[in-house]
């Protein structure tokens, strides 16, 4: 009887393959013109089934923690000390289902307050989807247990507002290079100048005693306030014995984003030495 | 007979003299606009699209034949040199001798399309086409041109 | 008949003048345009599976089980540092009733076969990068708490993976 009922309690359970579900957010960063006072996202659905999504906004900006790993700060209710734009950017709907295949605009508008001053003003824009349900079988069998995990993904853009005059730039300092096992890892300290947030890249390059070039690494980087970046990338092959230079540079270029909404700044670089015991 | 002969010779060279007088007009209307596009996603703008197809107008001496005829990119050019690919296929232009975008007779835009031009001399050719992004295709704004000719037989 | 021939001459000349007159050619040009966005992608590509469960006897699903394994696909621009952060229940419910669900485990990679791959506790997040053709793959394992006397039913939650771009 009771490996009967342990037979019957047998799950029959929701575990049909689920097709991927999520949503294609672009662009990933969104600047906004005080002329234009909007901005849009386009969500596309490359699944087969529908998503539902939905849209808040909150205010944050990246910072590193004491190893070096970016995070986002986030600020409930951010004082005028901070250039948030949360309480007058809303997005519209704040609600809504993207078929399959799909595209759908998100609208990005602004009302911000009287007399705001030149600068850039930031929120960060959270797109929930909902990933698909479990397919729960055996249904008519109640007796059975069957458990289902809905999955929900959660993307979280900046959203970058800006008024009159802007100007961006970085200093660089602390600049240090190692070896570590297989991977070539950097560390920096970059703080901001200008009114806006520094949007660009930072480029590595791993060059040997004889100057010829071992590795490079390009890593997309934003940075708001300070932060102490240390980055990580494999390296294809143990490094020989021997001194090496590290070239690490901030430029204001983006593979990823219209050129057209990148603030321009000098580069800045700087040159440590390694070595390779 | 020979005063006949000179009446319909005269007749016929001021019939033709008074069709050049009426030049022939080709204007660009409106672009092909493929707005937002997503690496790796190709997208597709129909010629029966009223706000994103590209629009030539026509117009012209009235009546006769001509061939249409179209110089087409094979890509767009983007920031930093960079190219996408820009297809156009064996529908994606419209004839209307109406200049109606629900009105069109479909043709291939790689190839010379006679058409009947109406009496009045005007007509519009709609453009369609398809973008095919890379994966990895940089962000950023993308051109090209397309030139459009016609030429009365 | 001399007149005549002359006056058909140059007849016949105006004639062929104005042939050639008439074939016009006119052509202009308009543009195409296009703006590429780079896109952020993530979607929940596999549920988290835990197969037959009996009641009383604890069911585990690992992070490595690539069978199993709950696995979040991320795709961004290549080499970009991510934060991930998760949203966890503590319990799964049927109605009235609830199961434990607990001892979360994660692990992170570039590759689909999690070569590589990172472990880490998704209660705490993680902050990985993209790799250099932008993918990331998460996976995410669990252990349900099926009670002796659980009562039957569709037991249910939700995990909520965050990705701060």
């Amino acid at each position: 009887m009771k490996r009967a009922l342990i037979l019957a309690a047998a799950l029959a359970l929701g575990t049909a393959s689920l097709a991927a579900q999520g949503v294609m957010v672009a662009p990933h960063a969104v600047f906004i013109d005080h002329r234009v006072r909007s901005g849009s996202v386009l969500l596309y659905n490359p699944g087969t089934e529908p998503v539902e999504v939905t849209i808040s906004t909150l205010f944050g900006y990246p910072v590193t923690d004491s190893t070096g790993a970016i995070g986002l700060r986030t600020v409930d209710a951010p004082d005028s000390t901070l250039p948030s734009a949360l309480a007058w950017i809303q997005a519209f709907p704040r609600r809504l289902t993207v078929g399959p295949r799909e595209r759908q605009t998100v609208r990005l508008l602004a009302r911000p307050p009287a007399g705001l001053a030149d600068g850039e003003y930031w929120v960060r824009l959270m797109i929930a989807a909902q990933a698909g349900r479990v397919p729960i079988t055996g249904a008519g069998d109640t007796t059975a247990i069957q458990v289902g995990l809905t999955l929900e993904v959660r993307t979280i853009i900046g959203v970058n507002y800006r008024k009159g005059a802007v100007s961006t730039g970085v200093t660089l300092s602390n600049v240090r290079a190692q070896v570590l096992g297989d991977s070539l890892v950097t560390w920096s300290k970059l703080e901001r100048r200008g009114n806006a947030a520094f949007i660009g890249t930072v480029r590595e390059t791993l060059v040997d005693s004889t100057g010829a070039v071992r590795t490079t690494y390009n890593s997309p980087l934003g940075v708001y306030f300070t932060m102490q970046p240390r980055l990580a990338t494999a390296l294809a092959a143990p490094l020989p014995r021997g001194r090496y230079w590290l070239r690490y540079e901030l430029v204001t270029e983006r593979e990823d984003l219209d050129p057209a909404v990148l603030l321009k700044a000098p580069a800045v670089r700087d040159s440590v030495q390694l070595v390779v015991p | 007979m020979k005063r006949v002969l000179l009446l319909t010779l005269v007749t016929l060279i001021g019939g033709r003299l008074h069709s050049q007088g009426k030049p022939l007009v080709i204007t660009g209307v409106r672009g092909v606009t493929f707005g937002t596009v997503l690496p790796g996603v190709p997208t597709v703008v129909l010629r029966t699209d009223p706000v994103n197809s590209g629009q030539f107008n026509i117009k012209g001496p009235k009546g006769g034949p001509a061939v249409l005829s179209f110089v087409l990119p094979l890509t767009m050019t983007g920031p930093a040199g960079a190219v996408m690919s820009l297809t156009f296929g064996s529908s994606d232009a419209g004839y209307s001798a109406t200049q109606s975008i629900g009105s069109q007779v479909g043709f291939d835009p790689k190839q010379p399309f006679t058409v009947a031009i109406p009496n009045n001399g005007t007509a519009s050719v709609f453009v369609g086409a398809t973008v095919n992004p890379a994966a990895n295709q940089r962000a950023g704004a993308y051109t090209a041109t397309i030139i459009f000719t016609v030429t009365y037989l | 008949m001399r007149t005549i021939s002359k006056l058909t001459l140059a007849v016949a000349a105006l004639i062929l003048t104005g042939t050639t007159l008439q074939a016009q050619t006119n052509n202009a040009s308009i543009t195409a345009t296009a703006s590429v966005q780079t896109p952020i992608n993530v979607i929940g590509a596999q549920q988290l599976n835990f197969g037959n469960v009996f009641p009383g006897v604890n069911k585990t699903v690992a992070a490595s089980d690539l069978t199993n394994g709950g696995r979040f696909d991320v795709t961004g621009q290549a080499s970009t540092p991510v934060t991930l952060s998760f949203t966890l229940p503590a319990t799964l419910s049927s109605g009235a009733n609830t199961m434990p669900i607990v001892s979360y485990t994660g692990i992170y990679a570039l590759l689909a076969t999690q070569a590589g791959g990172v472990a880490f506790t998704p209660a705490s997040g993680a902050t990985p990068t993209l790799s250099g053709t932008g993918n990331l793959f998460v996976w995410v394992g669990a252990q349900v708490q099926p009670a002796t006397n659980q009562a039957a039913g569709v037991y249910t939650g939700s995990v909520t993976m965050t990705v701060v771009y």
